[in-house]
């Protein structure tokens, strides 16, 4: 029966983990967008939002199944229930680099340079979602609170770039139509921040029984 | 082993009881019939001694009150006058012919014993012949000997069983007993206890097990030794995974190359090691039984993955995985792209204005007086292709190693004063002031090379000067090596492009470099000949004040 158990809960790693993947990949094509204006992978990041869903249902699945047959205590339990926590932050983080692909696909950018604010924020969640999931993979308690700090890094960030659009609309008000776009980008990143917090704190929750930092 | 010592042993058991009993009932027996044959005689003889003196009176009391010995009175001519057990005489036989009776006529007593299989009893008979000459006649039943042991069997079933029940326990105590030392033997040293000389075969047989065994251990892990001893020591990384993905194996450099230091990833999902979703896909291809290759980009470096599916008897068990760093591969093959692009480029932009220039003159549109500033100008492009087609050949040709070039003694303080003579006329020109410096000081090299290293070095630094600056060349000997020395005071490099000054092709300034000629290939040509001499180059410079070119030679 352990060894039953054992197994189904390797399935639910292994299926968090490539569903963490999945949120990487989409991260990673918005970040390269942003910097060549180089639409054509566009479609991917709107496609894989119905995998990331997909794996969302399935890893649920799983786990209710997990909850009700094999009625685990401690840790196990912990494990578990903080799955069912962390696809909903994952899924959310799927949902918002699809909003980002959509605003992307009627208003490019262009090409952005290396030190715009976008950039740096696309950059710096990209960061803290690849550390909440490796902090997963690798139950590192250090990494899940490195990322949970550098949330403040990406608020930082949107705090400029909102300084800035405001600067570029007083400046003109042509510009803003594009001002706006970016705002909202700017907004999603920021809480893909805030959702790969989360993950990190399920993650410590997961392996201490407690939260790191409560938000 | 309990169950067969504990059969053997009741059997024993068994055998013992019945065998006992029934020598018991022949020896009892025995004695039994004697005892009871002289306590007849006694009874006869007193009841003979009675009827010489009484009557037949007598014998009928006595057998009212003993019943258990039958008495029996026969007339001479054998009649049976009396018997105690019978109401009616009369109907009884004749006795005459009884043994007994013949017996007791013939020598004054007979005795005689008679089995009755029906009853299972033995009547024993005794007679006497009395004065009157009749016969008296005393039996007595005893049960015979089986019908003895028959009597006794409750008795011997108990006795039986519980002597079973403590042969049982005693079973159980010795066999711990026997079992507690073989338990605890030493299988690693047999011969060391043996409590047993029984067991002296099979422990020796053991003992040369275990030394087979530690042979063949040793073998294995000699060669397992000797496994990773060659995949810890590859360049290439080397991950092993079973049929499901989990990781059986992995070198020294597949950790490095994913971060794997301080940690267990052993029987781990290689999910766990690296989520890339390419990666993932090749695997489940590999498994199923599909070869494949890839690129994986980690940490600014890039991978060349091969996967090999390990298949036994048509299944895939598992997955070879070789990590090759192919960075500096693909850095190289971006630089030769680079350099065609380039050389298509630049051979390309004098034929268009050769092409363009001949047009127009064929067409007759230029006039007479306008022909020679054409001519000029197609000339100029000319002799620009034809710089520029040399300097590939030079190029090309330090690329080979420089095969072809003979090596001698070179005066590296001459040749550098050779070529500030011939550059004279060039800073003239520039308004630039150029002097040299020179110690003795030769190196072991090809001198058309050498000299235009230095021919190469100078001409920059009067090209890249401004009007009134200066440029100083030097050679001086520094230890082993003989150190040449280009300072300028020109328009310097700025600090990101210094890296690449020495690639083919690359200008720093990109939109002035057609005024002031050249190709890009002069740094490019300086570091080839730099390192066909074994020798090393390195760059100083700031932006407006200058650049200061080093360059140190072995002289050995």
């Amino acid at each position: 029966m352990r060894n039953k158990f054992d197994e189904q809960l390797e399935l639910l790693n292994r299926a968090l983990i490539e569903m963490g993947a999945l949120c990487e990949r989409s991260l990673e094509i918005i970040m390269e967008e942003l910097l060549n204006g180089d639409l054509t992978r566009n479609e991917e990041v709107i496609q894989a939002e119905a995998a990331i869903d997909q794996k969302e249902r399935d890893i649920e699945q799983l786990c209710l199944k997990l909850l009700l047959q094999q009625q685990p205590v401690a840790r196990d339990l912990r494990q578990i229930s903080a799955a069912l926590k962390m696809i909903t932050d994952m899924e959310r983080i799927g949902d918002q680099t699809q909003d980002i692909a959509e605003i992307l696909n009627y208003d490019t950018l262009g090409a952005l340079y290396h030190d715009h604010v976008l950039v740096k924020m696309a950059q710096a969640t990209m960061q803290m979602v690849t550390g909440s999931v490796d902090a997963y993979v690798r139950k590192d308690i250090g990494l899940a609170e490195t990322v949970m700090r550098q949330d403040d890094e990406v608020d930082r960030l949107f705090v400029q770039e909102r300084g800035e659009l405001i600067a570029s609309i007083a400046a003109d008000p042509q510009n803003g139509e594009t001002a706006l776009d970016q705002l909202m980008i700017a907004k999603y990143f920021e809480r893909i921040g805030d959702h790969a917090v989360n993950i990190a704190n399920w993650v410590h929750f997961s392996i201490t029984g407690s939260h790191g930092r409560d938000d | 082993m309990k169950k067969r010592i504990f059969q053997s042993m009741s059997l024993l058991a068994i055998l013992a009881i019945i065998t006992t009993t029934i020598m018991q009932g022949v020896f009892f027996s025995g004695e039994l019939y004697e005892a009871m044959r002289h306590q007849l005689v006694h009874e006869a003889v007193c009841l003979a001694e009675a009827m010489n003196t009484g009557d037949v009176t007598y014998l009928e009391k006595v057998s009212q009150r003993n019943l258990e010995t039958r008495i029996t009175l026969i007339s001479e001519d054998g009649t049976v006058l009396f018997d105690s057990t019978v109401q009616d005489e009369s109907q009884i036989e004749n006795h005459n012919e009884r043994p007994e009776v013949i017996e007791a006529r013939l020598t004054g007593n007979g005795d005689d014993a008679r089995a009755s299989a029906t009853i299972g009893k033995e009547t024993v008979y005794y007679a006497l012949l009395l004065d009157d000459g009749k016969v008296l006649r005393v039996a007595h039943s005893m049960d015979n000997l089986w019908q003895n042991i028959f009597n006794t069997l409750p008795q011997i079933i108990v006795f039986a069983i519980v002597i079973l029940l403590l042969a049982l326990l005693l079973v159980r105590w010795q066999v711990q007993k026997i079992v507690v030392p073989i338990n605890a033997l030493n299988l690693e040293q047999p011969l060391q206890h043996n409590m047993y000389d029984e067991l002296s075969p099979l422990l020796q047989r053991i003992a040369r097990q275990n030394t087979l065994i530690q042979n063949q251990m040793k073998e294995l892990e000699e060669r397992q030794q000797e496994f990773s001893t060659l995949t810890e020591n590859m360049d290439e990384g080397l991950v092993i995974v079973n049929g499901e993905g989990y990781i059986l194996s992995f070198n020294k450099r597949a950790a490095e190359i994913f971060d794997l230091n301080g940690g267990d990833y052993l029987h781990k999902h290689i999910l766990v090691v690296n989520r890339n979703l390419e990666l993932q896909q090749m695997i489940e291809n590999g498994l199923r039984g599909q070869q494949q290759e890839m690129l994986l980009e980690l940490d600014g470096r890039s991978y060349q993955i091969m996967s090999n599916p390990i298949t036994v008897a048509n299944k895939v068990q598992g997955l070879v995985l070789l990590l090759l760093d192919v960075t500096e591969k693909q850095q190289q093959e971006q630089l030769r792209r680079e350099f065609t692009a380039n050389v298509s480029h630049e051979l390309r932009t004098p034929l268009t204005a050769i092409s363009g220039y001949a047009e127009i003159m064929s067409q007759g549109l230029v006039s007479p007086e306008n022909m020679k500033p054409f001519a000029e100008k197609i000339y100029k492009e000319a002799n620009r292709m034809i710089t520029l087609i040399a300097d590939i050949i030079q190029l090309s040709r330090l690329d080979e190693k420089g095969a072809q070039f003979t090596r001698e003694e070179v005066a590296l303080g001459d040749v550098l004063e050779e070529v500030v003579h011939r550059l004279q006329p060039l800073a003239q020109q520039k308004e630039v002031v150029l002097t040299s410096y020179v110690e003795p000081a030769a190196v072991l090299g090809i001198r058309q090379v050498l000299q235009e290293i230095i021919y190469n070095l100078c001409e920059n630094a009067i090209k890249y000067n401004k009007p009134g600056g200066t440029v100083k060349a030097s050679v001086v000997q520094v230890g082993t090596h003989a150190v040449l020395k280009v300072a300028d005071t020109g328009i310097g490099i700025p600090a990101e492009e210094q890296p690449r000054v020495f690639e083919r092709f690359y200008r720093v300034d990109k939109s002035h470099s057609r005024i002031i000629g050249g190709t890009g290939l002069g740094l490019s040509i300086v570091k080839h000949g730099v390192q066909l001499h074994h020798g090393e180059i390195s760059l100083e410079s700031q932006l407006e004040k200058g650049t200061t070119i080093t360059v140190r030679l072995p002289m050995e």
